[in-house]
């Protein structure tokens, strides 16, 4: 029986717990890494293994700590990427305890009580590195989150051309000061694009209207206003009204008009037009 | 990580001063990333207080810094002057609220353009005033 | 009579613009050239053009309305013209409403809409 070292242990075996660890891994994930997975697979297992001895032979090791914990962020950030479940790029690390197990007990056999000494100190070892791979995970999905806020945000803003000088802004869900911020920019840059000098808001789609969104509204209408733009207000709700007027708000020298349909009658007669009924032959 | 800009300090002195302090805080925020309406708001709150230190305290002065956590992106301008100070701090916080010939939006609208505000001051301890803006570094 | 203002007339509108951000001299100087244009010029009407400010500040603010009061208290109609967006946006976010004049974006329309009011006055 050989001295208890799990580097050489490690070393030894390097092949064996590679091959095991990667068999269990792909038997987990199947195809969800994508078409060629293997290769990239096998440089992630391998690296890892590596820096890991690395740590372990030497202590305070800087260099092969720091290539574990890049490995581990790139393993949780692709992973995220690609979809997978938190618990899925769990197996990561989990797969590869698994793997040092049956191996350790394969070699010493499963009742060596050096063996249970070793599995006890990776056994934590491991449990760090679990950690760092998750945050790496985490971090990576609350970066993808964000990016989809960003990009929900500008989709949630159109400020569409209706007629020449004309624009048309419907306002669909919650109106925070965020996308406050974000509706007054698009108006704003379409109204000197265009050169508009009317824009319909339409607030059908606005399910709660209180002081904080009309205080939004008014600070929009109002920088609209700084550039020459009339703004007529459509399809604020019965209940909308009565909350407003229940709070004392009143929008000064601001258009309203009850639906989207009497709206766009009041831009066109603020620009001398009119849609009239052509004969049809 | 580090490549952070360097603080720069301005003194304010006299009025041309208003306008060299908040170009030099537009420029750094174009370097950090900011755009457009971020910029102006921060030119605008940097000139409102840039211009209080001349009104009420002769001189004082300002250091633009790069305050950016792994997160957020952070612009940071201090503006301090060894003035009179503020009495009532409150008040002067309050719309409306003017001791001079302003329109009294200024604090209280810089405090509104800006992420974050931080005031300290007391009548005759000068005044200083910490204001930054924020963007998610995506 | 001589002015350092930048002054345009078109038939009895008169044009002027800010340039840049003005010394406390240079406030009182500006709006002494320009009502007192008005009167020489006989004008009935006056558009400031500000499209070159990339910043407005409430003493900025301040300065443009205290203009546009006095030109109307000399019987003058003001439109304020050219504002940057960001700056509308920064000065709404600011609070309150900064200019009690006419503001439109390009100068056409400001020269329409000083034009109507001078037509509704007659």
């Amino acid at each position: 029986m050989k001295d208890l070292d799990i580097t050489t242990f490690m070393t030894e075996n390097f092949a064996q717990i590679i091959s095991l660890w990667q068999s269990k891994l792909e038997k987990i994930l199947g195809q969800r890494l994508g078409n060629a997975p293997s290769i990239q697979l096998e440089r992630h297992c391998k690296g890892l293994l590596e820096s890991f001895i690395g740590t372990l032979t030497i202590k305070d090791n800087d260099h092969a700590e720091a290539e574990l914990i890049t490995l581990l962020t790139e393993v949780g950030t692709i992973w995220a990427r690609k979809g997978l479940s938190a618990s899925e790029t769990s197996n990561f690390i989990l797969t590869l305890k698994e793997a040092l197990n049956s191996n350790v007990f394969e070699v010493y056999g499963d009742s060596d009580a050096q063996a249970f000494q070793m599995i006890l100190e990776w056994q934590q070892r491991l449990d760090q590195l679990l950690m760092i791979c998750h945050q790496a995970y985490t971090n990576s999905r609350e970066k993808l989150i964000k990016q989809q806020n960003a990009a929900l945000l500008e989709l949630s803003s159109p400020v569409v051309k209706m007629w020449d000088q004309i624009l048309l802004v419907p306002l669909i869900g919650v109106i925070d000061t965020v996308r406050a911020r974000q509706i007054t920019e698009s108006l704003l840059t379409e109204i000197t694009k265009q050169e508009s000098t009317v824009a319909v808001m339409d607030l059908t789609g606005v399910p709660v209207f209180d002081t904080a969104v009309a205080g939004h509204l008014i600070k929009t209408v109002n920088a609209a206003h700084m550039l020459g733009c009339k703004v007529i207000l459509t399809g604020i709700s019965a209940e909308g009204a009565l909350v407003l007027t229940k709070l004392g708000i009143e929008f000064k020298q601001v258009l309203t008009r009850g639906n989207l349909h009497s709206g766009v009658q009041a831009a066109f007669a603020l620009k001398g037009l009119s849609v009239t009924l052509k004969s049809v032959a | 990580m580090n490549n952070k800009l360097k603080s720069i300090q301005l003194p304010i002195k006299t009025v041309d001063d208003i306008v060299l302090t908040r170009r030099k805080a537009r420029e750094v925020a174009i370097k950090m990333g900011f755009g457009l309406a971020d910029q102006t708001r921060l030119a605008s709150a940097v000139s409102e207080l840039a211009r209080n230190v001349i009104q009420y305290a002769q001189q004082g002065e300002c250091e633009i810094s790069d305050q950016s956590t792994p997160e957020i992106v952070i612009l940071q301008v201090l503006i301090f002057d060894y003035g009179p100070g503020i009495a009532d701090l409150e008040a002067a916080l309050r719309d409306g609220f003017s001791t001079s010939q302003g329109l009294g939006a200024g604090l209280p609208g810089c405090r509104r353009l800006m992420d974050e505000f931080y005031i300290e001051s007391g009548l005759q301890q000068g005044t200083k005033i910490r204001i930054q803006i924020h963007a998610s570094s995506l | 009579m001589n002015f350092k203002t930048p002054l345009l007339q078109l038939g009895d509108v008169l044009i002027t613009s800010i340039q840049t951000d003005l010394s406390d001299a240079q406030v009182s100087e500006f709006q002494q050239d320009l009502v007192r244009a008005i009167g020489v010029k006989n004008a009935n009407a006056v558009v400031i053009d500000i499209s070159a400010l990339d910043v407005v500040d409430s003493f900025m603010a301040r300065v443009i309305n205290d203009t546009a009061r006095a030109a109307r208290l000399v019987g003058a109609e003001v439109a304020v013209c050219g504002i940057q967006p960001y700056v509308a946006m920064t000065l709404v976010e600011m609070g309150r409403q900064l200019f009690d004049v006419q503001t439109t974006f390009n100068l056409e329309q400001a020269l329409a809409a000083v034009k109507a009011a001078v037509d509704v006055r007659l």
